[in-house]
């Protein structure tokens, strides 16, 4: 019955995370490694579209990625992809009006391992994502929400380091993203979205994005603290994100306090011991 | 290695700091001052068209914020440097009160009495309801008389084909869209599009394109597309006074370019710039013009439109239930 349940629940993220488990490769098996993380957060958003005033809240954030060795016989190189869900409701500091906020990022890229120190690795690569949100406001007079819609090209790192204990080894991570280069929508300050709908005006809606005009930071840090089958996860995720367009700056700022796994979904197939050699994780 | 991992941290500390954050104002008395002067040196886009010289208003209310002493003395002041742009879709929300301009139809004659038009003359009391729109027939039955006072009152295609049919032995239709303030400008366009029998341009909008008083984008052209499954094309006289406001005067603008309509009444009371919204620290919300809208010869609506036919109510009519202007409707339609 508990396997079954177990069994069960890594399907499940399987599905959610949409990548292929597991692939033989030259007798070797590559495992993908899933990090599923469910956390609180507090939100500040800045739309000047819909108000010059800052908004604050509290929300809720969803959070799985993966990640694969791309080859069975280059360990150096990964690949992973990563999903982030945030929904939450912000309110302007008089309390007047609110602002809810339902949005997601969805982000696959490539990274290179580097063992500068003993126990010591570094990750850095690339990764490209979708940015979509969506934003009500209570307090409508022809704008009575706006949407967040971006594809963003980032530089990422990431830093790992693993404290050897007595029987477990216990891993810092420090994950970073920035964004380079990209595409954003942003509406014309004044232009109802009824209007560019109905007047086909599409005029300074898409915006070339570069450090110029969309500045950045998700940063993740997690302690990972090996379990019998898995990994727990605590983490803290902050995204710090501000851009500009259409004589309009916009803040979108969410810190999020995070608890999860991270699993090798073959462990999930009914084996409570360790990997066999032939099978290669990215994580450890 | 190293090298590269020094610059990759004074990267990731750099980069935050190339855009700017957002202007803030404190919420004090004189933060939200400058917040809303801002918000309208800005947003508002007929600064240069009405000549207000927004800078020398400022000097003046500023010099008064001294004075201020209560919080409904600060909202008054505020309402009052808002009420010098002379626009009735600029407004000042707060918890106890709303600021308002009316003198665009207070200081003009009314040119409407509901008590006449659902008098037995008229309407009388058995006349018919679809949605917001009351309609019967009047003059014996020659004459389809139309009241629709909220372009925020919805209608359907439905309705206007009932209604429509219900007048179908009628010479003509009498539209009387006076005291109505406005609503859904989506409304006014699909009830407009019944009398086309072609996609008419019949005006522009433009948008602020940046926080001079005069950067707007290029114009885009407003078509009244044709109804696919209505169309009067009988005579129709449009009844309008300076309470025909908003999506009303754009209903009106439109109609202007129908081709068997007759604009006839007063002057429409304008409001030709579509309205947007902005907040101040302190939570009050300001409302104003964004986006002005043009006729299809590109003149300002703002101040409202002309009829084609100018009638006043007659007070002598008046003391006899006669609505002077659906008389003149009447006879403008029996001689088309």
């Amino acid at each position: 019955m508990y396997k079954g349940f177990w069994m069960a629940l890594g399907m499940a993220l399987g599905c959610i995370s949409g990548v292929v488990a597991q692939q033989q490769e030259d007798k070797k098996i590559l495992l993908t490694s899933v990090s599923t993380q469910f956390g609180w957060s507090i939100m500040d958003m800045n739309d000047a579209y819909l108000s010059d005033l800052p908004y604050r809240g509290y929300g809720l954030q969803f959070n799985n990625s993966t990640r694969r060795f791309l080859h069975s016989e280059n360990t150096r190189l990964s690949q992973r992809t990563d999903v982030v869900i945030n929904a939450g409701v912000a309110m302007n500091q008089p309390q007047s009006a609110s602002i809810s906020y339902c949005g997601g990022t969805f982000g696959y890229g490539l990274q290179v391992h580097y063992h500068p120190l003993p126990h010591f690795q570094v990750l850095i690569g690339g990764t490209m994502d979708a940015d979509l949100g969506v934003k009500g406001y209570s307090r409508n007079v022809n704008n009575a929400g706006n949407i967040d819609l971006a594809t963003n090209l980032n530089f990422a790192a990431t830093f790992r380091y693993d404290f050897p204990l007595w029987k477990r080894t216990l891993r810092i991570q420090a994950d970073f993203q920035t964004p380079l280069l990209g595409l954003m929508f942003v509406p014309i300050r004044g232009e109802s979205y009824s209007e560019i709908y109905y007047l086909h005006n599409y005029e300074n809606l898409i915006h070339l994005t570069s450090l110029h005009n969309k500045n950045g930071l998700n940063a993740r840090y997690l302690v990972q603290i090996p379990l019998r089958n898995s990994i727990l996860n605590l983490g803290l995720h902050t995204e710090y994100l501000k851009y500009a367009a259409n004589n309009m700056v916009f803040k979108r700022n969410i810190t999020s306090l995070q608890v999860g796994l991270t699993y090798d979904l073959v462990l999930f197939g009914g084996s409570k011991h360790p990997a066999p050699a032939e099978f290669i994780s990215s994580e450890w | 290695m190293k090298k590269r991992f020094r610059l990759l941290f004074l990267l990731v500390l750099i980069l935050p700091s190339c855009v700017e954050d957002p202007v803030t104002y404190p919420n004090t008395w004189q933060g939200n001052f400058d917040a809303l002067w801002n918000t309208i040196d800005q947003r508002y886009c007929y600064l240069d068209y009405k000549q207000i010289k927004w800078d020398s208003i400022h000097v003046v209310y500023q010099n008064r914020l001294s004075s201020v002493s209560t919080e409904i003395a600060f909202f008054d002041l505020m309402g009052s440097m808002l009420n010098e742009l002379k626009d009735g879709h600029v407004n000042l929300y707060s918890d106890f009160d709303v600021s308002r301009y009316w003198k665009w139809f207070e200081d003009y004659p009314s040119n409407f009495q509901a008590d006449i038009i659902y008098s037995l003359r008229y309407l009388g009391s058995n006349y018919r309801i679809s949605d917001g729109i009351r309609y019967g027939k009047i003059d014996g039955g020659d004459i389809g008389y139309i009241y629709y006072g909220d372009f925020s009152s919805a209608f359907s295609k439905s309705n206007l084909k009932n209604i429509f049919s219900y007048f179908s032995d009628c010479k003509g239709i009498i539209l009387d869209v006076r005291d109505n303030g406005g609503g859904y400008l989506t409304s006014a366009e699909s009830l407009a599009s019944c009398f086309f029998s072609v996609r008419t341009l019949t005006g522009y909008m433009v948008h602020k394109s940046g926080n001079g008083h005069s950067d707007f984008s290029k114009p885009i052209a407003l078509y009244t597309e044709k109804s696919d499954s209505l169309h009067w094309s009988k005579p129709v006289a449009v009844l309008t006074n300076r309470l025909s406001y908003s999506a009303t005067n754009s209903f009106v603008s439109q109609m202007k370019y129908a081709p068997n309509a007759t604009i006839i009444g007063d002057r429409t009371g304008g409001g030709g710039g579509l309205p947007m919204s902005n907040e101040l620290p302190n939570g009050w919300l300001v409302r104003f013009s964004a986006c002005p809208m043009f006729d299809a010869s590109m003149n300002h609506t703002e101040w409202g439109l002309a009829p084609d036919v100018k009638v006043d109510m007659l007070s002598t009519d008046i003391s006899k239930n006669i609505d002077t202007i659906i008389e003149q409707a009447i006879k403008t339609i029996k001689a088309s």
